[in-house]
């Protein structure tokens, strides 16, 4: 009986602290894609030729985003029918988004607008205590060039 | 060439489907799957118990419960011979020996485990007054291991823990530890019914009256009624007591069980020493 309290409990303080953070979240990284959205991240692996003579940097955001109890809970009782885990799938989009912009950030803070080769590495962070701890990195890397600069040592450096 | 990052429409990631409401669906479903399971357990114990020899029962409490018939004390010998004359009343089949043990302590408790051993506490004899409320007591014991209560108990306990061991995804072994639960043995509200029924009918049996023979749960309410803060352990795993009265003396109208003679008084043997509660 007590357990079953302690778990309405714990549920409870995920369900509300969860949703609150998710919102906000939400909220936040809507307004920083709209901040961001003239520098431009593209995926391909080879840089465009009108910037190939600009100087280049790696630049890398990462974000490390924990799961609340009643996503968890939730996931745990999708386990058996499977399906959509909807509760883990807006966890890691946000995560994702997250390191996206603090990757934008960065690029921006180093005066550059535009991103390269995009690349996106998700890991778990659980280390034999899996069900502990419940938390996500997401790391988003690219390569940066900056328009001021004219790269002269090894123009097609990329 | 051109490049541009138009915005993204939200949702295609995520679902707008309300997390609670999945919460309720997969919670039910759940349930429902366990409910299932766990009759489905319940039953295939009941079903099977009678298939397992009684021998391996007494096999595996050889080894902790063990008795010196020369040790026994007087109360001890004379509960065995009630309980032998009760065995034969019930037709318990040959191999099924029942073995009584008397613990002089102030538990008010009795209770029936594996391997025909039945355990009666002074502390719950005290409170009976009358022979018949004793036969039924120790009627009702052997008429759990009559109908294997116990194995059943322990089969369906083991298979529910296995059971919840696979759902939920742990395996510790430790959890399955059998003997530690001889003593903690609960059984299920029918088969309580079904062994006062026997019980009951033992009595009749034996006396061709029941008289007084429900006092062993009135014995048992008024104990409650007027004991300390915590509840005796027989209570706990026994409720509703009222209505277990009420359903013998139905029983007992319904067969036409009369309930008249003059009860003969609970064995001196068996009296108390100090006075320092009055009984009626």
């Amino acid at each position: 009986m007590y357990d079953l309290i302690v778990l309405l409990v714990l549920l409870l303080i995920g369900y509300f602290f969860g949703r609150m953070a998710e919102k906000k979240h939400y909220k936040s990284i809507i307004e920083r894609e709209k901040k961001y959205a003239k520098i431009i991240l593209i995926a391909t692996k080879y840089a465009p030729a009108e910037v190939l003579n600009q100087q280049s940097s790696l630049v890398s955001g990462s974000v490390v985003i924990s799961v609340d109890y009643f996503k968890r809970f939730l996931a745990a009782l999708r386990n058996f029918f499977g399906g959509r885990v909807t509760s883990y799938e807006s966890l890691l989009d946000r995560a994702r988004r997250e390191a996206i912009l603090r990757l934008k950030e960065e690029a921006h803070k180093k005066g550059s607008n535009m991103l390269v080769n995009l690349k996106l590495e998700t890991s778990s962070i659980s280390k034999g205590r899996k069900n502990a701890i419940g938390s996500v990195e997401i790391l988003a890397y690219a390569t940066a060039f900056y328009p001021d600069t004219k790269a002269l040592a090894q123009p097609n450096a990329v | 060439m051109q490049y541009e990052n138009p915005l993204v429409p939200e949702g295609i990631n995520t679902t707008d489907e309300h997390p609670l409401k999945e919460f309720a669906i997969l919670s039910v479903g759940v349930i429902l799957v366990v409910v299932f399971f766990m009759g489905l357990i319940t039953l295939a114990v009941e079903l099977s118990a009678r298939f397992v020899p009684f021998e391996y029962e007494q096999q595996m409490v050889s080894s902790v419960l063990q008795k010196d018939p020369s040790k026994s004390t007087p109360q001890e010998r004379y509960l065995q011979a009630l309980a032998d004359k009760i065995a034969q009343a019930q037709e318990l089949p040959k191999e099924m020996v029942i073995t009584v043990h008397y613990e002089d302590d102030d538990i008010k408790n009795a209770f029936a485990t594996l391997g025909g051993h039945v355990f009666i506490h002074r502390g719950l004899v005290e409170q009976l007054s009358n022979e018949n409320a004793l036969e039924l007591l120790l009627a009702h014991e052997i008429a759990h291991i009559k109908y294997r209560h116990p194995l059943k108990s322990l089969g369906s306990g083991l298979l529910m823990q296995i059971f919840w061991a696979i759902i939920s995804g742990s395996s510790d072994p430790s959890a399955l530890a059998s003997i530690s639960q001889l003593t903690s043995l609960s059984y299920s509200r029918s088969n309580e019914t079904q062994a006062d029924e026997e019980g009951l009918y033992c009595v009749f049996q034996l006396h061709h009256d029941v008289n007084g023979a429900s006092e062993l749960f009135q014995a048992l309410i008024d104990q409650q009624s007027d004991s300390d803060f915590s509840p005796p352990k027989y209570l706990s795993t026994h409720p509703d007591l009222a209505e277990r009265i009420i359903h013998l003396k139905k029983l007992a109208i319904k067969k036409g069980w009369s309930a008249q003679k003059k009860i003969k008084p609970l064995n001196l043997i068996f009296k108390k020493v100090s006075t320092t509660s009055g009984s009626e």
